[in-house]
């Protein structure tokens, strides 16, 4: 399967890098306009899976935009500073597939855009690494072609993990991402999670401690 | 009810009343005088009748058969009586008459005079008449002017609607109008074509009243309008730091990065950090200049122009820009700090807007009869003509990208507006693009001003020298800073002046 291509059609620089940071280490494949010209050229001569569209850019409304993007079969989302629901309502009904209002958290960016592309039909809900394919939308583990259970916790860390392929997750924020609280410093439950998934999936070799941060999920070359 | 429907009933029953009334007095005028004229020629008939008979009586021939016929042929009927017909009773020689009313509605007139015999009997001579005819005239009259009421009736009760519609009217229009003036048409007026004054004038006023509803309407529009798009670019200028001060410090915190990255994560959440502080720098500063009061220190001219030049020159002369400074002396109110900060920030603007090859400012002072004229004046880019009047508003900003690669936030020329009304002046902005942009302020003199302003000198100062700008400003340099522009200025933040400027 091709990498999916994301347009991030931003005038702030910082935030352009962010989401095209973000986004790249979540295996997708990015491109950066920066206005709204810029933006039209891009869509004219490649294809783009996503268009992530800032409201507010030089030259061209977002606005104006949409039906641009549109026209050539891109899902848009919207991405602005501003919260009124006028906008909100003039975005969606233009046909934008959804809003992120700015300040947004990475992870919440993550997760709309999962879901676009996945109504699209344009994301696989299987994530395969070695001997172990998971499919997110079922829920469902298989090592070697055999179903495997895991609770929904150690399901939900896998997957952070199998998303993060190579980079090392701080405790912490492992913590908060798969239990939805605020970390109180109590980095067990982490630790526990992770043995019972090294165990059940055979992971002893490539779901490594890092000290002082956390865990990392060697890419199948590295090991 | 309808007015018009009112005063048309009103006026139908008017004139009903008065017409029937007056064409019953009429006839009945005419009936009385009919009568009393019909009555005395009875009585006068009867009268002589009575002699005649007296005569013959006189003379003992009785043929009272033949005067009574004579008397029949003129159309009554005559009789002499042994007793009074009269039912209460006449007096001995005394004479009566009465009307009589017959059963069919006939009328007759009687008249009953005493006779005397001559042996001394009293007798009665009776004579009637019919009147029937003077009463059947009366009716058939009453009729008459009936009918030809009811036809005045119809004609006048018709003219009497139309009118009563055509004075109506301009109410009704005026009544739509308000009607959808109150639903939110404040453009719709009534028309002013009504034909009666009053109506006319009612409308008149009621558009002029619209007018001023229409304007207020219009202005606090323009206020919400105006406050709606501060509170949204406040939000965009607040939520674009945060966004990426959230993200990054998100990504730091959530993977270990390689020190480059880690530093240049670092380095976004510091520079919009920064911006985030000069915002709410510039915010307080608009805060508390709008409850700021009027200043009333004595300045000389002199150590406001030449303090802004002192603290100019380093950062323009960094940018191979020349300054000029002019000034006429005079003795100014104005709160030196403020005023230093407004120059300042003019120039900065001015700065940030040369690409040109010609790198020039000038700041000059003059007394004019309005006060002191203070004019910053460039040969930068220049403001689009249809962005002048928008410029001082907070957040707006004529190039977005290059104002927020340039560290704005849209808030300096606000700031310097507010300075200026404080001082009791407005920006004014003159402004050709490619040429260069001119704004200009009046600060007020301090009671006594010089009069023997001397011309501008221009002042010894800077590796470029400073000469009179009008007459030919020395050629700029034929080197103007190798990608001077390009390069993010390594000035502080624009609302360092603020801070920095003492005069």
């Amino acid at each position: 399967m091709s990498p999916i291509r994301i347009l991030i059609v931003e005038d702030e620089v910082p935030i352009s890098r962010l989401l095209e940071t973000s986004l790249t280490q979540a295996g997708y494949q990015c491109t950066c306009a920066f206005d709204g010209a810029g933006c039209a050229d891009l869509l004219e001569t490649q294809r783009f899976d996503l268009v992530l569209l800032d409201v507010m850019l030089p030259g061209a409304d977002g606005f104006e935009l949409l039906p641009y993007a549109r026209e050539y079969g891109a899902p848009v989302i919207f991405i602005t500073a501003r919260s009124d629901v006028k906008d909100r309502v003039r975005g969606l009904k233009l046909g934008a597939e959804d809003y992120i209002t700015k300040p947004f958290s990475i992870e919440e960016l993550l997760a709309r855009v999962e879901v676009v592309l996945r109504r699209g039909h344009k994301l696989a809900s299987r994530l395969v690494s070695g001997d172990i394919t998971v499919d997110t939308e079922a829920r469902t583990v298989l090592r070697a072609g055999r179903p495997v259970e895991l609770t929904a916790k150690e399901f939900d860390l896998l997957v952070l993990f199998l998303k993060n392929q190579g980079i090392a997750l701080y405790r912490q924020t492992l913590y908060e991402r798969v239990w939805q609280d605020p970390f109180e410093g109590d980095t067990r439950t982490v630790d526990l999670h992770v043995q019972r998934l090294r165990r059940k999936l055979g992971l002893e070799g490539r779901l490594v401690a890092v000290y002082k941060v956390g865990y990392r999920l060697l890419k199948e070359e590295e090991t | 009810m309808k007015f018009a429907w009112k005063i048309f009933f009103t006026a139908c029953a008017l004139l009903v009343f008065s017409l029937g009334l007056g064409s019953f007095l009429l006839v009945n005028a005419s009936f009385q005088n009919t009568l009393s004229a019909r009555r005395a020629s009875a009585l006068e008939k009867a009268d002589s009748l009575r002699l005649s008979y007296q005569a013959l009586l006189a003379a003992d021939q009785v043929l009272s058969t033949n005067l009574a016929y004579h008397y029949g042929l003129e159309g009554g009927q005559a009789q002499v009586l042994e007793s009074n017909p009269f039912p209460a009773g006449l007096e001995p020689g005394q004479q009566g008459s009465r009307l009589m009313a017959g059963p069919e509605g006939e009328v007759t007139f009687q008249v009953v005079l005493p006779l005397e015999t001559p042996d001394g009997r009293l007798l009665y001579l009776e004579t009637r008449e019919d009147f029937s005819d003077i009463y059947q005239m009366r009716r058939r009259s009453l009729a008459a002017s009936c009918l030809v009421m009811a036809g005045v009736c119809l004609v006048s009760g018709g003219l009497l609607f139309w009118f009563s519609r055509r004075l109506t009217r301009p109410l009704g229009r005026l009544a739509k109008a308000a009607a959808l003036l109150g639903e939110g048409d404040y453009s719709r007026r009534a028309p002013e074509d009504s034909s009666t004054l009053e109506t006319a004038a009612l409308a008149q006023v009621f558009n002029r009243m619209a007018d001023q509803v229409e304007s207020q309407m219009a202005e606090l529009k323009e206020e919400a309008r105006r406050r709606e798009e501060f509170v949204a670019n406040f939000t965009h200028e607040l939520k674009t730091p945060l966004t990426s001060i959230i993200g990054y410090a998100d990504l730091m915190r959530t993977y270990e990065l390689e020190p480059p990255r880690r530093r240049e994560y670092s380095d976004f959440i510091y520079r919009e950090g920064t911006r985030l502080e000069s915002l709410s720098l510039h915010l307080m500063e608009l805060i508390v200049l709008g409850k700021a009061e009027a200043p009333t220190a004595r300045v000389p001219a002199k150590a406001l122009l030449e303090g802004a030049r002192r603290s100019l020159l380093p950062l323009l002369e960094r940018e191979k820009i020349q300054l000029f400074v002019e000034w006429e002396e005079a003795l100014l109110r104005a709160d030196p700090q403020l005023i230093q900060a407004l120059l300042y920030n003019l120039a900065d603007n001015a700065r940030k807007a040369m690409d040109g090859p010609l790198r020039q400012i000038l700041i000059r002072g003059r007394l004019t009869p309005e006060g002191y004229r203070v004019t910053v004046a460039d040969t930068g880019r220049g403001i689009p003509a249809d962005q002048l009047s928008r410029i001082t508003e907070p957040f707006y900003m004529v190039d977005k990208s290059r104002a927020r690669s340039q560290g704005g936030a849209g808030l300096g020329l606000a700031l310097c507006q507010r300075i200026a009304l404080l001082h009791g002046s407005k920006l004014e902005f003159l402004s050709r693009p490619g040429e260069g942009t001119a704004v200009s302020f009046t600060l007020p003199l301090a009671g006594e001003s010089r009069p023997e302003a001397r011309p501008a000198a221009p002042l010894p100062s800077g590796p470029d020298g400073m000469g009179p700008a009008e007459s030919a400003a020395p050629s700029p340099p034929s080197r103007p800073g190798p990608g001077a522009d390009a390069q993010p200025s390594p000035q502080p933040a624009p609302h360092d002046s603020f801070r920095e400027v003492n005069p």
